[in-house]
């Protein structure tokens, strides 16, 4: 178990899609394990995916729990095997910015409500409900595991003064 | 009754009542702000404006009346006649948001908008910002406008060779706007 550094973008893990994990393997707990350690390096770090560590494989570790921002509604420390959002709906506006790109922020439109679907570390499924700050966390780490970073999904405003045409 | 237009832009080190010392001067000569952007650049702030009056004051006499702003703010300003048809923007014909980022280089902005230009795409909104980190990022984030006959995909290939060029990143996104 121990700490990891940071992948920091242009480095091209960061753009790769990961791998599911087939079985939960001595390789996959350290991944998982070193996840939860990195994570709680970082005091203002509430979510993290593999591909940050240098790990091309789906798992993420959240914990909205430490930040007044997740106090509302939380399911505490989540380490999350091949995780997956099955529902949405509603979308909120969110100024995220990322561990591995410093220095950045910019406003992004998620889902305000998600249904996760995942695997624990016993190999046990589990779903459940979210919305908020938590679930905006979860889809962060998530498009992490397909090489998608919170840039590719940046609205600029400018646009907000042009109607709609009709359709 | 007739109305006068100007475009002016005003850059300046930043301070606490720049905004201030810029309308009062417009609000002084009777003269409203029609369109605008103002932002911090570094720690200059920059302010863009689209101006209009109904008296049809000349650019030198226009220039005058900042020259206590300029001299106590130390602000450029500059100040042209522009005419009623450059006022309002164009509507679109079918807008995509754009990202391009990667590794900091000499080139990024200029063989992004040469390729949009050889293709008859026009830039409506552009950003860009290099991170101050250990290893600078550069971002620049756009709202571009397709021409009629181009689908995703065309953008999408042209896109590709240009970033392929200059070792970035990119993604396009449509943008819609929904009407609730």
């Amino acid at each position: 178990m121990s700490v990891r550094d940071i992948v920091l973008y242009p480095d091209r893990r960061l753009k790769e899609i990961c791998v599911e994990i087939k079985s939960i393997d001595e390789y996959a707990l350290s991944v998982a394990n070193d996840l939860r350690d990195t994570l709680h390096n970082y005091s203002h770090t509430v979510g993290i995916a593999a591909p940050q560590v240098g790990e091309l494989v789906r798992i993420v570790a959240i914990d909205v729990s430490k930040t007044k921002k997740g106090q509302k509604l939380n399911h505490g420390e989540l380490v999350m095997i091949n995780p997956e959002i099955v529902e949405w709906s509603s979308i909120i506006k969110t100024r995220e910015g990322c561990l591995s790109i410093p220095d950045y922020t910019g406003n992004v439109n998620r889902a305000r409500k998600v249904t996760v679907r995942y695997y624990d570390l016993d190999g046990n499924e589990h779903r459940f409900d979210t919305e908020g700050f938590e679930a905006v966390v979860l889809q962060h780490e998530i498009d992490h595991l397909d090489g998608i970073l919170f840039i590719d999904r940046i609205i600029s405003r400018r646009t907000d003064l042009f109607r709609r045409k009709n359709y | 009754m007739a109305k006068y237009f100007y475009a002016l832009t005003v850059i300046s080190r930043d301070r606490v009542g720049m905004v201030a010392a810029i309308s009062e001067v417009l609000y002084e000569k009777g003269i409203s702000v029609e369109d605008s952007v103002s932002t911090l650049l570094g720690n200059q702030f920059t302010m863009t404006l689209i101006v209009s009056s109904e008296k049809n004051y000349g650019v030198l006499e226009l220039k005058k009346a900042f020259a206590k702003a300029r001299k106590n703010l130390e602000l450029s300003v500059s100040l042209r006649r522009i005419e009623k048809e450059e006022v309002k923007t164009k509507e679109p014909e079918n807008l995509y948001s754009v990202s391009v980022y990667g590794e900091d280089r000499v080139g990024i902005v200029y063989f992004v908008s040469k390729a949009f230009a050889e293709n008859g795409i026009n830039i409506v909104d552009l950003r860009t910002r290099l991170t101050k980190a250990d290893s600078p990022v550069y971002v620049m984030i756009m709202d571009i406008d397709l021409p009629r006959d181009m689908n995703e995909e065309k953008l999408k290939s042209i896109l590709d060779s240009a970033c392929k060029k200059i070792n970035v990143d990119y993604s396009v996104r449509k943008i819609e706007t929904y009407e609730l």
